[in-house]
């Protein structure tokens, strides 16, 4: 499964990724529709109360599970200080679930064990002005994440505005 | 001189983010003025935005989430930025400390680094980043009882020294890099041995608390 995370509203996204999007056989979004999701609160519930599962009772408690099925996670996010935007950010923050609570040792960092054997490759498109710093910042930071997940990545992408991501390959 | 001490912890009560900037503001001496806010919502009241707004030095402590700054503390910034870029004096200057469960400090330098794109988006002075590793023990009861710069609050309490005196002194510096990276235990083999068993032991016996069983841990949805 493709999931794509993205701070643009579902309708625009398909309308910008059109037919791209009909083609692809098995894709997700999870799209800021306005809808409320709710902040981790840090209490690691999705750990050691409903192992896998965030324990706040959202939309969004599954995310985790969800990754777990997941082949590529596209992030489509505006940048925000050289990382994803707020709602893309809260998506990844209510997928602690996905990993171990258990540390392991990852190309020299202490990092948490994977709970499922499906390799993630994650591919982030930011669109709208971005800085040198910020791009530099963005780079780094899909780099931890995918040593953080055990993951592989792509590169980001940087997009000049949100029109643009009409020429997102999928 | 005004100090804000802004959580970001979403915590209430009981956060690392707390704990350090509790040690943090014992650093000063008396004649520093230092206001606390809470920055677990994702919107700031607008008496908080006047009141952080009015300090001389802004001091951010928070957790690192996935890598980087928790979605409810990136809405906060985003207002405070929109504030400070319509009406903000230029003159205050920003101070970070996060604080990650990994025991290598250095996992927080990108958040920090954000935070100083922040500081500059917003038409703010920088000055100094720390990162605090294994910060998660610092909010047990346990750890309340052992004072300051002693066992393994030693390195966050001398981070905590360094900073208030840089503070005090109006610090600022423009290289993002030049983050203090420290932490509660050594990053050495047998300290991150012994943090890894402890955090395992830690997890066992919340899982027991909530009538699970170890091997439940590991549960695949």
């Amino acid at each position: 499964m493709k999931i794509i995370i993205s701070d643009v509203p579902s309708e625009r996204l398909k309308e910008l990724l059109g037919e791209k999007l009909e083609q692809q056989p098995d894709v997700r979004i999870i799209a800021d529709d306005g809808g409320a999701i709710k902040n981790c609160i840090g209490c690691f519930g999705c750990w050691v109360k409903m192992p896998g599962e965030c324990v706040i009772r959202d939309d969004y408690c599954e995310m985790g599970r969800l990754f777990s099925q997941a082949e590529q996670i596209l992030l489509v996010s505006r940048p925000v200080y050289g990382g994803y935007s707020p709602f893309v950010k809260n998506v990844l923050d209510r997928a602690l679930g996905y990993l171990h609570p258990y540390f392991v040792r990852r190309k020299g960092e202490t990092h948490h064990k994977r709970r499922y054997d499906n390799k993630i490759k994650l591919r982030p498109i930011f669109y709208g002005r971005v800085t040198e710093d910020e791009r530099v910042i963005a780079r780094r930071l899909v780099r931890a994440n995918a040593l953080n997940y055990d993951a592989d990545y792509l590169e980001p992408a940087f997009f000049p505005d949100e029109q643009s991501l009409r020429e997102v390959r999928l | 001189m005004k100090i804000a001490l802004i959580c970001g912890s979403p915590k209430a009560k009981d956060s690392a983010s707390e704990e350090l900037l509790g040690m943090l503001e014992r650093c000063f001496p008396n004649d520093g003025s230092c206001i606390n806010f809470r920055m677990n919502r994702n919107e700031l009241t607008q008496s908080d935005v006047a009141s952080i707004m009015a300090c001389d030095a802004l001091v951010f402590a928070f957790p690192l989430y996935v890598d980087a700054i928790p979605s409810h503390m990136l809405r906060c910034l985003e207002q405070l930025e929109r504030e400070f870029t319509e009406r903000g004096s230029k003159d205050n200057i920003v101070y970070g400390i996060c604080n990650c469960g990994f025991p290598e400090g250095r996992q927080c330098n990108i958040a920090l680094d954000m935070l100083n794109v922040w500081a500059l988006k917003s038409g703010l002075r920088w000055g100094r980043g720390v990162a605090i590793g294994g910060g998660g023990g610092l909010a047990y009861p346990v750890m309340k009882k052992v004072p300051d710069g002693a066992g393994p609050k030693k390195g966050p309490h001398d981070a905590m020294v360094h900073l208030a005196a840089e503070i005090m002194n109006g610090f600022t510096s423009s290289a993002a890099y030049k983050h203090l990276v420290t932490g509660t235990m050594g990053d050495t083999f047998s300290s991150r041995i012994f943090y890894k068993m402890g955090a395992h032991m830690g997890w066992h016996q919340m899982a027991k608390a909530n009538g699970l069983k170890k091997k439940d841990l590991g549960k695949k949805l």
